[in-house]
């Protein structure tokens, strides 16, 4: 029993291996193909897009200090909001979308103490780095 | 004895796992590198491989995840370090799991059995390891759980995971590379030396995870 079971170890991990890594290439092309979208200096917010410029130039940046005592500067997000003309912000769930198609869902609660920084980051005061999307590409109401 | 060997192997396999995750993360990120693809594909897997082709003991990986976890946790630089530290005790735990067979014996592996071994490894400890921590992170921190957008960051998670597998075949290749004899010798080493070294390699983690900048 032994060594056919050894013969079909053999086998059996580098067809898994392989199968593994045909999904990864399959995904990496469906990746590329539909979910990434190119960095630049707009942030679509709510359709409307707007330059990291623009808001720095339009509106006070803010300090705000995280849970974990760091302390970020930036654009706070309620500017967004005026800037996009969204009425009764605190009444929506917001998405916010990477570049790498990382999307996080996010209440109102959480982003009245969040900030989008110069290099288009956005901090939370109250909620964990997972949440700290990177590079964003697009903020949409929901 | 046999148990205070492990003890000491855990402490100072998980301790440096914890120095080097605390420290290359930043580096990595800064520098433009995948920092969670290096870190479980290069990193944590060829510590826990090195570390079971060494002690030959199932559960002691785990072991290891969860006190790198820990340190991870406790850094004092970097901040809520949650996600990572979650990261890091599933990978231990994901590890004990793909290796409980008793016939994946690293040392007698053939060669495509163990890149094989390392690919799914490198593949799963990512994979699971980010999607574990999407669901865990909210539970521990009370903060809001969004499962609905999970699905769709599977694609982007099996990409990376893809980098992750590879570089676990590599790492599987070279820890396979060392010597039998010699990782017999290391693991029977005289306690008089063994325990010695076992306690300056977790102190000297400690210390350098306490005056990282």
């Amino acid at each position: 029993m032994c060594p056919r079971r050894g013969v079909r170890l053999e086998r059996l991990v580098p067809l898994v291996a392989a199968c593994l890594l045909l999904l990864g290439t399959l995904s990496t092309i469906y990746v590329k193909s539909f979910q990434e979208q190119e960095s630049t200096e707009f942030i679509s917010l709510n359709g409307t897009a707007v330059s990291i410029d623009h808001l720095y130039a339009t509106y006070s940046e803010q300090s705000l200090e995280t849970s974990a005592d760091e302390t970020h500067t930036g654009i706070p997000f309620a500017s967004l909001t005026q800037e996009a003309g969204i009425q009764d912000p605190a009444a929506h769930i917001y998405r916010i979308i990477a570049a790498d198609g990382y999307t996080k869902e996010v209440e109102w609660k959480y982003l009245q103490n969040s900030v989008l920084t110069s290099d288009k980051r956005i901090i939370f005061a109250q909620l964990p780095k997972q949440y700290w999307v990177r590079d964003i590409v697009e903020i949409k109401v929901i | 004895m046999k148990h205070m060997r492990l003890v000491a192997g855990i402490l100072a396999f998980g301790s440096l796992w914890g120095l080097l995750e605390c420290s290359l993360g930043d580096f990595l990120s800064d520098a433009g590198l995948p920092s969670g693809v290096v870190l479980t594909g290069f990193v944590g897997l060829g510590l826990m491989v090195l570390s079971r082709m060494l002690y030959e003991q199932r559960g002691m990986q785990l072991g290891m995840g969860l006190l790198a976890g820990v340190l991870k946790f406790l850094h004092p630089i970097g901040g809520c370090m949650i996600c990572s530290a979650l990261a890091i005790a599933v990978e231990g735990a994901l590890f004990e799991v793909l290796w409980a067979s008793p016939r994946l014996r690293i040392s007698r592996l053939d060669a495509g059995t163990a890149v094989g071994m390392g690919v799914i490894s490198g593949f799963v400890l990512y994979s699971l390891g980010y999607v574990a921590t999407q669901i865990l992170t909210p539970m521990v921190t009370a903060a809001p759980l969004s499962l609905d957008t999970l699905p769709g960051l599977l694609p982007a998670i099996f990409s990376s995971a893809t980098l992750a597998g590879l570089a676990g075949g590599v790492t599987l290749a070279m820890v396979r590379m060392v010597p039998s004899d010699v990782a017999s010798r290391i693991a029977h080493l005289k306690k008089e030396v063994y325990f010695p070294t076992a306690s300056a390699v977790a102190v000297l983690s400690w210390m350098g995870i306490l005056l990282l900048p």
